[in-house]
C-alpha cells in the first residue's frame, strides 16, 4: 500500500516536471498548461465545491483559480510541489469569495451557514446516504479554517505537511484544528441522531 | 457516533461531460486574457498608473527647473548690483526722479547747449508736447 502510494507520488512528480518543462518553453507553454488543467481540474473543483457547495459557484471559482495559475505560473519556483501551490491559490480564491459573500449581503455568519445548509438539503440523495447529508451539514457549521483542514485531511487524504504548506500553519496547530473539527462534527451527528 | 462509523463518500455530483467543458472553458479564457494582455497592454491599470506617475514626474521636473532658472536670474542680478559702485547707484537714484524742468535747470547750470530737439532728450516730440510746457522751456533760452 505504501509502495503503491510512493510510486503514485513519483509519477505525480514526473508529470509535474513534464508540465513545467513544457510551460517554460514558449512554443509548448499552451500544451503544458493544458496538461496542468487536465491533471488538476478535478481535484481543484472538488476542493472548492466542498467549501462553497453550489456547483455554479464552484465552476466560476475553479476557472478563476486556473486563470490565476496561468498568470502566475512563470513565477512558480520549485520550492513547493505544483499541486500544493495550485491548492493554495484555490483555497485563497475560495476564502475571499466566502468573505465577499458575507460582506456583500451583510449576512451574519449563521445566515451563510443557513444558505449552504439549504443547498445541502436540496441535494437528491438515496435513503442510505442521509447520514452523508448530516455529515455535510455538520461540516458546514465549522469555521472556514477548520472546514478547510477537515476537508483536506478527511476527504483529500493529504499529509499535514502538505496542508501546512497550503495554509501556512504549523503541523502541530493543524493536528489540533483537525481534532477539534472531528469532535465538533461527532457532537453534531449525535445531536441529529437524538433529534 | 464516531466519524469512522460513516463510510467516506462524496455526495456532490456533476455531469460526466462537465470536466471536458471546464478544461476547454479555462483554455479559452486564458487565451483571451493573453490576447487582451498583448493587444491592450496600454489599458492595463499598471500602465495607466505608470504613465500618470511619469506625467507627474515630468510636471514636477519642469516646475523645479523653472524655479531654479528664476533663482539663477535673481542671483545674476544680485551679482551685477554687487559690482556697481555705491556712488554710481546714488547718482542714478538722484537723477532718476528728476522732472523735465529739473533736467533743463541742471543743463542750464552746466552751460550746455540746449535745443528742444530729440537729440538731447531722446524722447518723442509728441511726448514732450503733452508732458512739458514749451513756453516754460523757451524762457530758459
Amino acid at each position: 500500500m505504501i509502495a503503491e502510494k510512493e510510486t503514485q507520488m513519483l509519477q505525480t512528480k514526473s508529470i509535474d516536471d513534464q508540465i513545467l518543462e513544457k510551460i517554460e518553453n514558449r512554443e509548448t507553454e499552451r500544451l503544458g498548461f493544458h496538461m496542468l488543467v487536465q491533471e488538476y481540474q478535478k481535484r481543484v473543483y472538488w476542493h472548492i465545491r466542498k467549501m462553497v457547495i453550489d456547483h455554479d459557484d464552484a465552476d466560476d471559482l475553479t476557472q478563476e483559480t486556473f486563470i490565476k495559475v496561468w498568470k502566475k505560473i512563470k513565477g512558480f519556483k520549485n520550492q513547493s510541489k505544483l499541486y500544493t501551490w495550485i491548492y493554495k491559490i484555490a483555497t485563497n480564491t475560495c476564502l475571499s469569495f466566502l468573505e465577499k459573500k458575507k460582506k456583500r449581503f451583510l449576512l451574519p455568519i449563521k445566515d451563510v451557514h443557513k444558505e449552504l445548509t439549504s443547498k445541502v438539503n436540496a441535494l437528491d440523495l438515496n435513503e442510505g446516504e442521509e447520514i452523508q447529508r448530516k455529515l455535510q451539514r455538520a461540516v458546514i457549521k465549522l469555521p472556514n479554517k477548520q472546514k478547510l483542514v477537515f476537508n483536506m485531511k478527511y476527504y483529500d487524504e493529504m499529509k499535514y505537511e502538505e496542508i501546512s504548506e497550503i495554509l501556512d500553519t504549523s503541523v502541530g496547530s493543524l493536528k489540533a484544528t483537525y481534532h477539534h473539527a472531528v469532535k465538533k462534527i461527532e457532537e453534531e451527528l449525535k445531536r441529529y441522531i437524538i433529534e | 457516533m464516531k466519524l469512522s462509523d460513516i463510510p467516506k463518500k462524496n455526495i456532490f455530483s456533476t455531469s460526466d461531460a462537465y470536466f471536458e467543458k471546464l478544461s476547454s472553458d479555462i483554455m479559452k479564457k486564458t487565451e483571451e486574457k493573453e490576447i487582451l494582455t498583448k493587444t491592450q497592454w496600454f489599458r492595463q491599470p499598471v500602465f495607466q498608473l505608470a504613465s500618470t506617475f511619469v506625467f507627474l514626474l515630468f510636471v514636477g521636473v519642469a516646475l523645479y527647473l523653472s524655479q531654479q532658472k528664476s533663482e539663477n536670474t535673481i542671483s545674476e542680478a544680485d551679482k551685477i548690483l554687487v559690482n556697481i559702485e555705491e556712488e554710481e547707484i546714488n547718482e542714478y537714484l538722484y537723477y532718476s526722479n528728476l522732472e523735465t524742468n529739473e533736467i533743463i535747470e541742471l543743463l542750464v547750470e552746466n552751460n550746455s547747449e540746449i535745443t528742444p530737439s530729440e537729440q538731447y532728450f531722446s524722447v518723442e516730440e509728441q511726448w514732450l508736447e503733452v508732458n512739458t510746457d514749451l513756453q516754460d522751456v523757451e524762457l530758459y533760452f
